[in-house]
């Protein structure tokens, strides 16, 4: 066997190694940073809500949650309100408004609630990284 | 003579631990071609680590994200994420295990190509202080052993010290009580490695030997099979191999015991350690303070932190044993080379006037074999040695050949002193034959162009005339493409003396050296091949060391050796008349 050609074919190899590695790797790091990043958890926050008072805006609730890091929500998506005495209501966020420490949000498709109460806010808020950096 | 230097000088030691750093060391310039691999391997061995310690922290989110918040998207997403790390880390894991299977092997590839040249370089009495079973021994299985030092244990050290480093920081992040404890029992499972490492290193020891033992007792008999069968010792033979083997057997079984007792107590501390973590663990779990998924996620990390230290321990042990091989290699590349003298005279043509001034050599203390010969041997002079056996003749020849140095006086070669010229500048004007024919097992004209790679067809041809082979070969089925088998066995062993003659002079060497070369070949195929020798090769100065004295009939001169010393010098009709010790070697030939 010749010793030179097997050198260099072993050369030529050690470089489409490299080549192989670093798209795997990159092709690893886009997939997992796009489910990371994207995929958001089912939080649960202690809120105040409020029913609205206008009569455009009859059956639509508004609730302050803290904002923390790596939070998103989306309008349309939905929502669970549990009340004190247990009581569960479904709804669907409406609109986001972010603050520098709360964010609001406005919530329709509530049954109606007299007055203002405490409750838990249940809805998917935050992203899957932030489970792996407690 | 120079030290090989690849073992530097000894050091102090300063921390445990370092003796065994030192001998990787050495491993640095056959590491050094395959940095930008080794880098990748490394890149890939943090990569996986990481990624490794991702799997109990999935497991964790799994239980309290997903089970427990009854969320079934985050539940597949999360088997997704496990699904595309599965695959990643695989495919990162067979590069790894490529390379690290090239760069192992092209590492023993360049130890096996430094040491057996240093093996070939060593001078002809250090190399047979080893007989060749052991010499083999050492350069297969030794140096493979020795060669994973680097090639394995180093990766594996890697894996094992990143793996242990980074679980230990998650732990420390997650519950740094009781990984601090773990941390503390660290020591435990040194000094227990410790000495089932020194256990297991002097036992392989003991196993290698053996088995160096039973390779040169087969090896030799193999060799001489004909002297086995004619004294009919082939049961013997058996019977020692099998011993040999039953001894290997011995130190395997006690090796794999001590393994077996090592492992095992090292498990069940493992497990005693574990077990008390489990139990604190659960206990919050039950009190509220951990939650289930933080339970399952800190039980795996501290089971794998075990698995580490355990590894870690296994890894010390493995060291250990291939430093036997690693200690056994570095032996012989300790021995000293012979090296070419700085300024070394290349020849480039050769007369062929060779003295010899108070040549004097022993091969142990106070039994001198040579005692201050003095000679000269002009160009194209037919010099016989004779004498009895003993007398010095094959030493002188081997002195010649550079073989062995002598202990005092010098040869001159053409006005320059042998030890001087440069050896590969002289051996194209030599040519040798020996009593053995030391054949290859190659076809004739193979074995004749050994002796001088360039040869031509014109000069085979001419060199099997010289040596009275052409009928012979012209018989055969191939010719001069037959295959000669193992050692030359498909020829009589006339007829490998007469190759080796034909070796020897083709070419038309200056000085040709014959140590009973011919003490097989016929009387009249004898006479005739040293006459061609002297009408063909006109200007080649003939040595030959015989005890056939009638074949020096037509020499020049005769040098007589007895017990090492030049007693008589002469041609054959005045040594013949002289009635000195001469006269008194052919009278007992006559008898």
């Amino acid at each position: 066997m010749n010793m030179k050609l097997f050198f260099n074919h072993m050369m030529r190899r050690r470089l489409l190694i490299w080549i192989i590695t670093l798209l795997l790797i990159a092709g690893f790091a886009g997939a997992a940073g796009v489910i990371l990043w994207s995929v958001r958890m089912v939080v649960a926050y202690r809120a105040e809500i409020e029913p609205q008072e206008s009569e455009e805006q009859q059956g639509s609730w508004t609730a302050l949650i803290p904002a923390t890091d790596f939070q998103l929500i989306r309008e349309g998506e939905p929502v669970t309100i549990t009340l004190s005495d247990g009581t569960k209501s479904e709804g669907i966020i409406a609109s986001v408004t972010t603050g520098t420490k709360d964010i609001k949000l406005e919530i329709t498709g509530v049954e109606d609630q007299a007055e203002s109460a405490e409750a838990v806010v249940t809805l998917r808020a935050k992203r899957l990284i932030a489970a792996f950096l407690r | 003579m120079k030290i090989n230097s690849s073992i530097g000088p000894r050091k102090l030691i300063f921390f445990p631990g370092e003796k065994i750093l030192n001998q990787f060391r050495i491993f640095n310039r056959y590491l050094i071609p395959y940095w930008s691999l080794e880098a990748l391997v490394l890149l890939i061995v943090l990569i996986t680590t990481i990624l490794g310690l991702l799997g109990p922290a999935l497991a964790g989110i799994t239980i309290d994200r997903a089970f427990l918040k009854h969320d079934l998207y985050l539940f597949r997403m999360l088997l997704l994420l496990s699904l595309l790390l599965a695959v990643f880390t695989g495919a990162l894991a067979i590069i790894r295990n490529y390379l690290t299977a090239y760069i192992g092997r092209m590492l023993t590839f360049d130890l096996r190509r430094d040491y057996t040249r240093h093996l070939f370089r060593l001078s002809f009495t250090d190399f047979h202080r080893r007989p060749t079973g052991e010499q083999l021994y050492r350069l297969d299985s030794d140096l493979s052993t020795a060669a994973g030092l680097a090639s394995e244990s180093i990766p594996r050290i890697l894996v094992t010290t990143s793996h242990f480093i980074f679980l230990a920081g998650i732990c420390l992040y997650l519950e740094w009580k009781l990984t601090l404890v773990a941390i503390l029992i660290t020591p435990l499972f040194y000094l227990h490695s410790r000495y089932f490492g020194r256990r297991q290193k002097d036992i392989t020891r003991s196993f290698k030997e053996a088995s160096q033992d039973s390779n040169t007792m087969i090896q030799d008999a193999l060799a001489n099979i004909k002297l086995i069968k004619a004294f009919g010792r082939d049961r013997w033979a058996v019977r020692t191999y099998l011993h040999h083997r039953l001894r290997i057997i011995r130190f395997g079984l006690h090796r794999v015991r001590v393994s077996i007792t090592g492992n095992l107590s090292a498990g069940l501390l493992n497990s005693i350690v574990l077990l008390g973590f489990t139990y604190y663990l659960g206990a919050r779990v039950i009190a509220g303070s951990l939650s289930l998924g933080e339970l399952v996620a800190l039980t795996i990390y501290l089971t794998q932190l075990f698995v580490a230290i355990k590894g870690m321990g296994g890894l010390y042990r493995d060291v250990m044993v291939k430093l036997v091989s690693w200690d056994r290699v570095r032996e012989t590349l300790g021995l000293a080379v012979r090296e070419e003298k700085p300024g070394a005279v290349s020849l480039t043509d050769l007369r062929g006037i060779i003295s010899c001034r108070s040549l004097s050599f022993s091969y142990s203390p106070g039994r001198t074999t040579l005692n201050g010969i003095n000679l000269q041997i002009y160009p194209g002079q037919f010099v016989g040695l004779v004498g009895p056996s003993g007398s010095g003749k094959t030493t002188l020849l081997m002195l010649l050949l550079r073989l062995i140095e002598p202990d005092r006086g010098e040869i001159i070669i053409d006005g320059h002193n042998l030890e001087e010229i440069r050896w590969s500048s002289l051996q194209p004007f030599l040519g040798i034959a020996l009593q053995e024919a030391f054949l290859l097992n190659l076809s004739i004209a193979e074995n004749l162009r050994f002796g001088r790679t360039e040869a031509t067809e014109e000069e085979i041809r001419e060199a099997l005339e010289i040596a009275d082979m052409t009928e012979t070969v012209r018989e055969m089925d191939n010719g001069a493409d037959s295959m000669v088998g193992e050692s030359g066995s498909r020829l009589s062993e006339g007829q490998q003396q007469r190759l080796n003659i034909a070796r020897a002079v083709i070419g038309r060497p200056r000085i040709l050296i014959l140590d009973e070369a011919t003490s097989a070949v016929g009387f009249d195929s004898e006479a005739r091949i040293l006459n061609r020798i002297r009408s063909r090769l006109p200007e080649t100065t003939i040595i030959s060391a015989t005890h056939r004295i009638d074949t020096l009939k037509e020499a020049d001169r005769i040098l007589v050796l007895n017990e090492g010393d030049l007693v008589e010098t002469g041609t054959y009709r005045e040594l013949s008349k002289s009635n000195g010790f001469f006269h008194s070697l052919c009278r007992d030939q006559l008898k």
